[in-house]
């Protein structure tokens, strides 16, 4: 395995750590909404491509997710909660464009059509774009969301609409999933 | 995280979320993973996941926040034009509705007039007075009641017009 320095996602610099320990107003300033989308709307994205496996769509379901979370105008508690809540719009505009393709007859997409959308032409990356593409959609988002993102499981059940209570089962048969399909057996190890 | 199936998962997701996993982790620990099928497991998948996330870094495209906001705001204007129309569209068809409604209940009680108007003059016709009453009175009544039915239904529009 290579050695690779992640940053923490949840890792806030000072001064962000700082605005984000104060409870959030409803209604966002240009100051406020332009901060809050320099800190999200990478990780939003990322997100919405992995799980939809289309940069295109993440392109257009960004915009649509920031527009419909600043015309809700809610009120959070803070810096995470307001977080969660784009990413819960997020979710659900992806879920819609999955029902879309699926009434224009496109919902057994071929694995490798679809893997090729998500591909960045590495071998490894590769593997785990088809590996992705080999699950479902809730599946995908949870696995991103808990390891990628680094999404606590309470955070997971808030974003993707289950009870705290079913996500570390989901998340459990989605990683098993997952990691058979990389070539690691129940046994923990990896086959050749 | 919480409720994993094994208590040091939090400790390997910490080594990988800082890049120490596998190199610069520690030696136990990486016993521990070598004979723990959940969290070789867990060191696989949170590990590729995690590399194609920093290397997806490269492939975000994302619009600047500024024209973000503008383009929000332009859409914001537009939606609030088009519900504003479709609101100035629904008050003038009840007005419209409302004005036909008052010139057919115009002309109803002007034909019921007339009738009673003659009723009452035939029953009263030996007085002198109301002998000399004009015959046209229901002609009268309903040049009365007519503008008084068209002008309610524009009264009730400027009054909901300034909301």
């Amino acid at each position: 395995m290579t050695t690779t320095t992640v940053p923490r996602e949840m890792t806030l610099t000072t001064d962000s750590a700082e605005a984000a320990s104060q409870a959030v107003s409803a209604v966002m300033s240009e100051e406020e909404f332009r901060a809050f989308y320099d800190r999200s709307a990478r990780g939003l994205w990322l997100y919405l491509a992995r799980i939809t496996g289309d940069r295109q769509l993440a392109d257009d379901l960004v915009q649509e997710a920031f527009y419909r979370f600043y015309r809700a105008g809610a009120t959070h508690q803070d810096e995470r909660h307001r977080r969660n809540s784009l990413f819960r719009i997020g979710t659900n505009l992806a879920r819609d464009s999955y029902r879309r393709r699926r009434h224009a007859a496109e919902d057994q997409l071929p694995e490798e059509e679809m893997a090729s959308k998500m591909s960045s032409g590495l071998d490894e990356r590769e593997d785990l774009t088809r590996a992705l593409a080999q699950l479902k959609p809730q599946q995908r988002e949870m696995l991103w969301l808990a390891y990628a993102h680094g999404s606590s499981h309470e955070e997971i059940a808030s974003i993707i609409g289950v009870t705290p209570g079913s996500v570390k089962s989901l998340l459990l048969r989605a990683r098993r999933k997952l990691a058979g399909i990389l070539g690691i057996d129940p046994r923990g190890r990896r086959s050749e | 995280m919480t409720s994993y199936e094994c208590n040091r998962e939090v400790e390997l997701l910490d080594e990988i979320g800082n890049g120490h996993w596998p190199d610069a982790a520690d030696s136990e620990l990486r016993s521990h993973v070598e004979s723990c099928a959940s969290c070789t497991e867990t060191a696989v998948v949170a590990s590729a996941l995690l590399e194609d996330r920093v290397q997806g870094e490269h492939e975000v495209s994302v619009r600047p926040s500024g024209a973000a906001w503008f383009r929000i705001q332009m859409r914001t204007q537009s939606d609030a034009r088009v519900a504003a129309a479709r609101t100035v569209r629904r008050v003038h068809a009840t007005l419209v509705a409302c004005t036909f409604a008052a010139l057919i209940a115009g002309l109803a009680a002007t034909s019921l007039l007339g009738k009673m108007w003659s009723w009452f003059a035939g029953a009263v016709s030996d007085t002198s007075i109301l002998s000399s009453l004009p015959a046209a009175s229901p002609t009268l009544l309903l040049i009365a009641i007519i503008p008084i039915a068209a002008l309610a239904p524009v009264a009730l529009y400027l009054a909901i017009a300034k909301q």
